[in-house]
């Protein structure tokens, strides 16, 4: 059982969210401003919180600050406001994810049960209590080189062999950039001839899978004009 | 032309034979240059002639009258000798040469103090010739002077008849009709006979030779430097000597003709005078003619200027100045205007000084260097304001609108000046202000807008996604709401495209420049689109180079391609291909985006470029017309260029960027 906070001051906006969501295994609380917001988390146990920001009374962005003052529970930022300088604002004062009106119910299923995994089951763990050479997490992606699994938020995940190796490759050296040519040439173990956007194909479809949103990656980043990395 | 070309029958050579002009042979001219040199002198004697005639009264007389008259006057010269001969007692001796000559008879008698008498007679036709001469013939006594006078001398009050010893001379001579020895008479007879034969042809003669001496000359003007065979003006074997050396030389010649026939003038015999006169004459005829035909020559040509002593020193003298000219522009324009200011001032103040020197004393030299003092303080001042002004303006024409003149030390129209410039830093600042203000202002309020647009947007959208999946019966509420489920997202993108297009084309967008490969950028942005061209039935064809480097935003260019891709899936006619390709042109990197309409294009290239502008024909279908416009501003952004071309069906889009070259030092994950 998980305690659902939807706060937003247009009161269709949560019904809407509230049949989305409406889950046995979740319960669901409302609140129509920032103040309301506070309130209900000190009342209750609350395991996520999805947050509007522009609201009457107490903003989200000064709520969610107040909150985590206490406490690391899960925010999703669930707002209009799609400028980029305002996702990073709102990332980087505390929220977990960042969803833009007019959203699509089904990707926000999806992030919510993603934050609550991690938050109830992975969350726990900062530091991997062994080195595991074969074994490579980033973000919610994680993959077993030994078991050749992988797994998105503890999901499994499943790969044709192409897709596994270029995402191993990528994800054992996060934050690096690899042009297509050197993914191919590492991947296929050929000098790429003549390839055209073969490994572009072949990522777009590995998006597809290890991604909610694949037009907006968070994991599997295309660095358009140079190549790809994971971050 | 033509006398290049071998005649090919004898008619036709006897033809261009005919044709060649008169100008152009030798012969002719030789003519006329020898008729000039003669119908010249012809005139001109002619002339001299007419005037003598007219001066001697041939005109006036008969020929009997002037033959008298002529007879007369050699008569009173033998009288005269006669009288002198016989006053002094010579006159045996002197009559020697009458005695063979047409004098008829000669009688000569002097009476008084000595009287004498002499006659001879040479016999001869008698007529009424006869001539009576009478002369005093006197002798002081005291001075032994002697003269011979007039007889009227007698009758003079200034006479003095004391001391004075008189004879009287009559002489009587007498001249016959016709001679018959050529002496005097016989000669003046002949010539008057000719002057009286000549007198009438003398008019037509000064005439013609005017007139033949006129044609010659104009004829030969027009024949120089023409020569048979060739169409061009060919020079002259004298034309390389400059012209005013040869009107020099021509003056000096004339100089010197002049010089031979006035020297012909003083003590010669007549036979040698004649020659000299010729001679001279016709030098002076010689060297004008030349100098004449010459000048013609160079008209023609057109080199009487160019070919010239003084043009040739003129123009030395001008490129010597041009280039002193230049280099001294070329030091100042080197120099900054401080320096040049102040070494110009110095210049005139040592200049003033060198004179001031020359002429003056103490007092004056005080003078001077107070002077010089003062004025190239003033200099020195003048110029500094000048080039603070002058750095003011570069710096408002650079764009530093922030800049402001110091107005310190700056005097009258120079400080009314620096104000004058602030003003306009001012006033550009505040207009620039203003501009941005309002189309930051447009921005935000477009983004505002669309914040509070898409709030009641995500209701709509959510509940028409909920009735669509409600269970119902009716078929036809599941057919609207999916109508509406469409309309409300394709409302959602206009909103998110609406503010885009409004921060790409103010620029409103943070464009981060690094280095991108054309070809991974476009083989990224194709694999995105690869299903979706595919189902839109195009066959993809691409002509990607590799290595092009250019300097973009990705993230931006990959905007712009999502944008003419997802426009190319659109509005392309499925089953046909799509051109993709990128090639280096001029320094440039060529990426274009070719597909073939599926609706006939009405529209230019301009008005598709529009914002909201979009083929008419396509409204019905989705996409709401601000991609191009986007894609367009996006690119200009990242300092490239969109040029959109309709050639019947077939839809074209070149983008082009500076091509960046291949830094190999460039990381590869410099900057994201």
């Amino acid at each position: 059982m998980h305690h659902i906070l939807i706060c937003d001051d247009e009161q269709d906006i949560v019904n809407a969210l509230k049949i989305y969501l409406s889950s046995p295994d979740l319960v669901l609380h409302e609140a129509n401003n920032g103040q309301q917001a506070l309130e209900v988390l000190e009342k209750n146990d609350i395991h996520l919180v999805l947050l509007d920001i522009m609201m009457p009374v107490l903003d989200g962005i000064s709520a969610m600050v107040r909150i985590r003052q206490q406490s690391n529970v899960p925010i999703i930022l669930l707002t209009a406001k799609s400028e980029d300088t305002n996702k990073i604002l709102g990332l980087n004062t505390g929220a977990d994810d960042y969803i833009t009106k007019p959203f699509n119910p089904v990707e926000v299923l999806a992030r919510v049960r993603s934050q609550l995994r991690r938050y109830t089951q992975l969350g726990g763990r900062t530091e991997p209590t062994a080195p595991e050479p074969d074994v490579f997490h980033l973000g919610g992606v994680c993959l077993d080189d030994r078991a050749k699994t992988v797994t998105l938020d503890g999901e499994p995940v499943s790969l044709t062999p192409t897709e596994f190796e270029i995402l191993k490759l990528l994800i054992a050296n996060p934050g690096r950039v690899y042009s297509p040519d050197e993914i191919y040439r590492q991947v296929w173990k050929k000098e790429p001839f003549d390839i055209d956007n073969t490994v572009a194909v072949h990522i777009r479809h590995l998006r597809e899978k290890v991604e909610i949103t694949p037009s907006e990656p968070r994991h599997l980043k295309v660095v358009w004009g140079r190549g790809y990395k994971m971050e | 032309m033509k006398w290049f070309t071998k005649p090919e029958t004898a008619a036709e050579a006897a033809v261009s034979r005919q044709k060649i002009p008169l100008t152009h042979r030798l012969w002719a001219k030789v003519v006329a240059f020898l008729l000039v040199i003669l119908m010249i002198p012809t005139f001109l004697g002619t002339c001299l002639g007419i005037f003598a005639m007219w001066q001697t009264g041939v005109y006036t007389m008969t020929e009997q009258a002037m033959l008298s008259s002529m007879v007369e006057n050699v008569a009173a010269g033998i009288a005269y000798d006669a009288a002198d001969a016989i006053a002094y007692d010579t006159i045996e001796y002197a009559a020697r040469k009458w005695q063979n000559s047409n004098v008829a008879s000669l009688k000569v008698d002097m009476s008084g103090e000595p009287s004498r008498q002499y006659g001879i007679t040479n016999g001869g036709v008698p007529t009424n010739r006869t001539y009576t001469y009478e002369w005093i013939f006197a002798e002081n006594t005291t001075t032994g002077e002697t003269f011979l006078a007039d007889k009227d001398i007698l009758t003079d009050p200034g006479f003095q008849s004391e001391d004075m010893k008189v004879s009287h001379i009559a002489v009587t001579i007498t001249v016959p009709d016709t001679f018959k020895f050529g002496d005097e008479f016989y000669l003046v007879s002949r010539v008057v006979q000719l002057l009286y034969a000549f007198r009438v042809w003398a008019y037509p003669l000064a005439a013609v030779s005017l007139v033949l001496a006129i044609v010659s000359l104009v004829f030969l003007l027009c024949a120089v430097g023409k020569r048979k065979g060739l169409a061009e003006i060919q020079p002259g074997w004298g034309t390389f000597v400059p012209a005013d050396v040869l009107t020099a030389a021509t003056l000096f010649g004339g100089f010197l003709g002049v010089q031979v026939m006035v020297e012909s003038t003083y003590g010669h015999e007549s036979v040698f005078m004649v020659f000299l006169l010729a001679v001279g004459f016709l030098f002076l005829e010689l060297i004008s003619l030349g100098w004449l035909m010459s000048i013609t020559l160079r008209l023609k040509l057109h080199t009487l200027w160019t070919n010239t002593v003084i043009y040739r020193v003129l123009r030395l003298c001008y490129r010597l100045l041009r280039k002193i000219g230049h280099g001294c522009s070329l030091i100042l324009r080197g120099t900054p205007t401080m320096k040049k200011a102040v070494a110009i001032a110095v210049g005139v103040v040592l200049v003033d000084g060198f004179f001031t020197a020359a002429t003056a004393w103490g007092g004056e030299a005080g003078w001077w260097f107070f002077r010089s003092v003062i004025f190239l303080a003033v200099v020195v001042l003048l110029t500094l304001s000048c080039r603070r002004l002058y750095d003011g303006g570069k710096a408002l024409a650079e764009g530093d609108l922030n800049h402001q003149i110091s107005l310190r030390h700056l005097y009258g129209p120079l400080k009314d000046h620096a104000e004058h410039l602030n003003a306009i830093g001012e006033g550009m600042t505040a207009a620039v202000e203003q501009r941005m203000r309002s189309e930051r202002m447009k921005t935000e309020l477009i983004t505002n807008v669309s914040h509070d647009i898409k709030t009641p947007l995500t209701s709509i959208i959510n509940y028409t996604d909920l009735i669509e999946k409600e269970p119902c019966d009716n078929a036809k509420i599941t057919e609207y709401a999916g109508v509406l489920h469409r309309q409300s997202d394709r409302l959602k993108r206009l909103i998110e495209d609406l503010v885009e297009a409004s921060k790409a084309s103010t620029g409103n967008l943070d464009v981060q420049m690094a280095p991108c490969t054309v070809n991974i950028l476009l083989g990224q942005a194709l694999a995105e689109y690869e299903e979706k061209l595919a189902s839109s039935q195009l066959e993809l064809m691409t002509g990607i180079e590799k290595n092009l480097e250019i300097l973009a935003d990705g993230r931006r260019l990959w905007r712009v391609f999502d944008n003419l891709m997802n426009n190319i899936c659109k509005y392309a006619q499925p089953h046909t291909r799509v051109y993709v390709t990128a090639r280096p042109v001029a320094g440039r990197v060529e990426i274009a985006f070719k597909n073939i309409s599926n609706v006939p294009l009405n529209l230019t290239a301009e008005e598709l470029m529009e914002r909201f502008v979009r083929g008419d024909e396509s409204r019905h279908s989705e996409g709401n017309g601000l991609g191009l416009s986007i894609a367009r501003s996006l690119t200009e952004l990242q300092n490239g260029r969109m040029e959109l071309s309709v050639d019947g069906d077939l839809f074209k889009v070149v983008l082009t960027f500076p091509l960046q070259p291949k830094n190999k030092q460039t990381p590869p994950s410099e900057k994201r």
